[in-house]
């Protein structure tokens, strides 16, 4: 296996841990109560985990760029422009459970409103995970780094 | 200044901080989709052989031009002229319809224009 090929899978298992994460605090945080130090433990994790996935994902690319992509644009065009939309989302993901998990963690203990709104946010940034997740095995599935 | 000052005004700047941050969540994928649709608007659809000859890879570049836009809104949101200027109940409203909008607009823009 291939340095490119484990760390795809890599980036690919950090994806799908993080849609199950992102929901984590989604939930925990709808009634806007103040945190516990569990609740701040999961919210900084979540974060970590979110930007790990991110980051692992831009050490391939370059790979995935000189070695996947011309491939899978030559023979299976409508995936490769799929390997698009899932990059264009997974940004969203990236910049929602950042802003939700500061704000979550810095707001003050009578800013409830503030809270829910981290909570609506990181629901959102589970679902879009969870299209880039989709969207990530399909394409890998096609068509990803040879072993 | 008693204490009871000083823990309000260091409420009131974590407050600050969390709208900034709300600001950051919702103009940094914005000014991603933006830069995306401008992008397509100059290039129109392109073919897989003029894709794979692209020689720079756009999206770390479009991503760090989103956060820059992203850290400017926060900055402005945590102004003490904007934090004052928002109606405090209605923040967490606002940024809940922003955060369903937002998700519908990405998934539908990211799907028409790959």
């Amino acid at each position: 296996m291939t340095v490119l090929r484990l760390l795809e899978s890599i980036h690919g298992h950090l994806g799908v841990l993080a849609v199950a994460a992102l929901l984590h605090p989604a939930i925990l945080l709808r009634r806007g109560r103040p945190l516990s130090r569990g609740l701040r433990w999961s919210i900084g994790l979540t974060t970590a985990l979110v930007a790990l996935a991110f980051a692992t994902g831009l050490t391939i690319y370059d790979g995935y760029r000189e070695h996947v992509r011309p491939q899978l644009l030559l023979e299976h065009y409508d995936t490769a422009l799929l390997f698009e939309t899932k990059e264009h989302i997974a940004w969203a993901v990236l910049t929602l459970a950042l802003g939700a998990g500061v704000a979550a963690l810095v707001s003050p203990r009578d800013a409830k409103a503030i809270r829910q709104a981290a909570a609506a946010f990181y629901a959102v940034a589970a679902l879009l995970c969870l299209v880039t997740a989709s969207l990530g095995t399909w394409i890998t599935a096609v068509g990803g780094f040879p072993q | 200044m008693t204490a009871l000052d000083v823990e309000q005004r260091r409420d009131e700047q974590r407050r600050r901080w969390a709208v900034a941050a709300l600001a950051f969540a919702v103009v940094a994928p914005l000014a991603y989709i933006a830069q995306r649709l401008i992008d397509h608007a100059l290039t129109g659809d392109t073919d897989a052989l003029s894709m794979i000859r692209q020689a720079r890879a756009a999206y770390p570049w479009r991503a760090a031009t989103a956060a820059f836009w992203g850290g400017l809104a926060a900055i402005v949101a945590a102004s003490p002229a904007t934090a004052s200027s928002l109606p405090r109940s209605h923040v967490g409203r606002y940024a809940m319809a922003a955060a369903g909008a937002l998700g519908a607009t990405v998934l539908v823009l990211a799907w028409l224009f790959p």
